[in-house]
Order: structure tokens, then sequence, then C-alpha cells
């Protein structure tokens, strides 16, 4: 190595022991998420005017979408279901190995192009996913045999991971959390992973039936099977619904409507409604990009009818 | 992880990585404090990735690329102006460090994010030419460049010691 590179190396872990005060940063960083809340309301203001004029032209419209549907608690115990209650993609493998009192607590299936996890939590968090392409290695790697495969393994946030090539152009990624040795038990569990009969997530609670839902979904179901929430990205709007499930706080600043004949808010670029029973809807743009809250509407409005679903998989062994 | 978590547990990390790319500490908290504000919108999605804090070192040199583009219009950096740094003015050592920053602040920006990523983050070449999203060889070049312009100019101080 040259002189220069050694001199550059070290001039530039002077960096690595200094400790930066970061007092005036965090309060600018807390400054910055209210005055962006600030602006996304100020520029919802606009918007809910531009949509009066909408609205009024489009009332009947609106109250032919109402008379088809009636209040959610009614409909909550309709049997039928629009699509989306089925999802083609299956996940088909399991791990033998698990750290103690692992039990599943979330399913993925992306059937835009056939990506699945699963995850498990007990002593450690363990994701288990198989993926279309690898993740990008960046810092220190760890090279290891599994199966007869070359895998990688390398520290994540506050965890290891391992991905290794499986099956035929997939990738099997095992990322462990929230553990004392995370490689250790990542390893442990990469080995273990083996293919069983397939399996899904069973039918989704909800549909959202506008035009902009028409997307093939990523839907996330986590929680316990009688407290869970389940996400469906259809790449325009995002819908949640959440069943005796910890959800999202009311902001303090927000516009009330009316969905099915249940009261709900419209703030920060997202629509609650509270249907009772423990059940909470919202209709949102996926990664916060503002939505018009026209769109949100009609959409929280085809989302239903719901149905009560128990997730027995939630909290079970694999 | 929340993003309040994240904030407590990585923050200094990412600012020492900002303040090695800018070599202005008080720049680089600038360019953390955007970058933070814009994470914080879509918490939920950046969280939900296996490695989210590799997405915001991502987002920090691009904010770097582009906030020098911005920073370089109303504040054009002459060679003497140099940035502020934590450099103690009693060791030799980090009076030599403290050239080598000089010299590194005066660096067209990528070339000075090549030498970062490789010298302070560790990171080989194609891991770069993915973070900037260019060829590996346009990497080569910047830092066969930076590191010519470097011994260049640091000749003359190591021939005066």
């Amino acid at each position: 190595m040259s002189t220069t590179e050694e001199r550059l190396r070290e001039a530039l872990a002077d960096y690595d022991t200094a400790t930066p005060d970061l007092t005036d940063l965090t309060t600018g960083i807390a400054t910055g998420i209210r005055r962006q809340r600030r602006k996304r309301q100020y520029a919802m203001v606009g918007t809910t005017i531009a949509t009066v004029a909408v609205v009024a032209l489009a009332v009947p419209f609106s109250m032919g979408i109402v008379r088809d549907h009636p209040h959610p608690a009614q409909k909550a115990q309709a049997a039928s279901l629009p699509r989306l209650t089925t999802l083609t993609t299956k996940i088909d493998y399991a791990p033998k190995w698990l750290p103690a009192r692992s039990v599943e607590s979330e399913r993925v299936i992306n059937e835009h192009d056939g990506a699945t996890a699963r995850v498990f939590t007990g002593s450690a968090r363990v994701k288990i996913a198989d993926w279309s392409t690898p993740d990008k290695l960046l810092g220190h790697t760890t090279s290891s045999k599994i199966n007869g495969k070359n895998a990688t393994g390398f520290e994540t946030d506050g965890g290891y991971e391992v991905q290794l090539p499986w099956r035929s152009g997939r990738w099997l990624k095992v990322i462990v959390t929230q553990a004392k040795k995370p490689s250790a038990i990542a390893l442990q569990v990469a080995r273990s992973v083996h293919t069983v009969a397939p399996v899904g997530i069973d039918a989704l609670p909800t549909s959202c039936t506008i035009p902009s839902c028409a997307g093939r979904p990523i839907v996330s179901v986590l929680g316990k099977a009688q407290a869970w929430q389940v996400i469906i990205d259809q790449g325009s709007v995002e819908v949640v619904v959440s069943h005796a499930y910890l959800g999202a706080a009311i902001p303090d600043q927000s516009w009330t409507k009316t969905v099915h004949g249940s009261q709900a808010q419209l703030a920060n670029g997202q629509l609650q409604v509270d249907l009772g029973g423990a059940q909470t809807l919202i209709v949102r743009g996926p990664d916060s990009k503002p939505v018009p809250d026209e769109q949100l509407l009609q959409a929280a409005n085809s989302a239903l009818p719901l149905r009560a679903t128990t997730y027995e998989w939630l909290g079970t062994k694999p | 992880m929340t993003f309040e978590e994240f904030v407590a547990a990585r923050l200094p990390t990412l600012v020492r990585f900002a303040t090695a790319l800018t070599g202005d500490p008080h720049l680089a908290q600038d360019i953390v404090q955007d970058v933070m504000v814009k994470a914080h919108a879509r918490w939920r999605r950046i969280d939900a990735m296996d490695r989210p804090e590799l997405y915001v070192r991502r987002a920090i040199t691009n904010e770097f690329l582009s906030w020098r583009r911005r920073w370089s219009v109303r504040h054009m950096q002459s060679r003497a102006d140099v940035p502020e740094r934590p450099v103690p003015d009693h060791a030799t050592a980090s009076a030599d460090s403290a050239e080598v920053w000089q010299q590194l602040s005066v660096l067209p920006r990528q070339q000075r994010v090549v030498l970062v990523l490789s010298y302070y983050e560790g990171l080989s070449d194609t891991e770069i030419a993915d973070m900037l999203e260019c060829a590996v060889g346009t990497v080569r070049g910047y830092r066969s460049r930076a590191l010519a312009t470097l011994r260049t100019a640091l000749a003359p101080a190591l021939e005066s010691r």
C-alpha cells in the first residue's frame, strides 16, 4: 500500500473516535418532522378544497356507492368476499430448527415476483425469505458451505444475515435479530430449512375493488391468531385492516368523513375508519405518497365488506 | 425497530459517516437532518427492509452529492478555507491528518465519496459501484485520479518534514 493510502486511512479513522454532540441535531430532526407534518396538512387543505367541486358533481354516484354497502357492522357478517381473497403464491419451506419458544408471527407474500417470507419470534427474531435476487453485500462478509451451496454471512442492523442460492434462480435469506449470537442462529436455521407442503396466509379480511387497486398485491399478515394486522399494498393504495391490534394513533388535526355510516378520520394522507368490534380500516398511499382524498374514500368504500377472520397459523410452531 | 430507536442507536455512526464525506461537521449534521426527516415520512417501509441503515447511508451519500452542487454555488470553498474538524494541534500525526483532510476537501465530490467509501467504510469497488449506480471502472477511475492528486499535493509536505 502506498504512503498516501496509509495516510488517508489514518486521517479518515480520526472520525471513528470522535463523538459528535448531537443535541442540536436531534432537536433539528424533531423540528423538521413537525414542519413536514404541517406542510402535508396544508397541502391536504388545498386538495380538500379542490375535491369539493369534484365531490359535488359526484354526489349521485357516491350515494349509489353508499347504498350498495350498508354499515360495516352488518356487512362484517357477510360470507361472500370480492376478489383478492385467494393469493396464488404459496410458501413451501420451513425450518427444522429454531431458537427456543419460537412461533410464527408473520407471513409475507409478494404476488409480483413470488417472493415470500416467514417470521418466527421467540428468544430471537428469525426471518426466512425466498427471494429472486440476493442482497447487496457491504462491509465484512464470511463464507461457508450450507448443504453444498456457497453461503455468505454478514452483519446487519442489530443482527446477522446469511444468504445462499437455492432452488432455481432463487435465494434463501435468513435474518436473525434480537439475539445475543445472531450469526450462530442464522447459520443453524439456514442449514435446517427444507421443503414442505405449501402453505398460504388464508383469506384476506377485505378487498379493495376500485381500478387503482387492480395491481397484484404484496400482502403481509402479522400478529397473533386473535389480534392481527393485514397490510395489502397494491401499488397505488395500501389497505390495512387491524383486528384487536395496536393501531396507528389518530393525529390531532384531522378531517372527519363518513364511510359506510362509520366515522372516518382523514389526516396526514391516510383515512382511518373505526369499524367497532376492535377492528380498524386504514387506507393510505404507499410509502406515505400523497393520494387524493377522493381516491382514499373510494378505496375505503370499495374495501368492504370485512369479515372477522382468525389466522390460526399465527402463534404456532412450523 | 421504531424510528426513535433507530435514531437513538445509529445517529452518532451516521453523523461520523457524513462528516467523513463532507469534512465539515456542521454540513454533515445538516445533511443527516434532511435525510432523517425524509426517512421519518416513509419509516415503515424503510424499517421493513432487511438493512435499513444501508438505505439511510445511501441516502446520505446521494444527499451529499446533490447538496454539494447547491452548496458550491453559494459557498465557493477555497483551498485556504479548511473545514472545521476535530484535530488536536499537539500531535504530529494529527497535523498530518489535517494536511490530508485539507487536500481531501478540495477534491471533486465523486472522487471524495469513492475515497471515503473505500478507506473509511471499507467497501469493495463493486459495492461502491452499486451504491453510486455507476460502472466499476468509473469507481476505479475516480479513485486513481483522487490518489494521484493527493500524492502530488502531499509530496511537498512530506519532503519538508
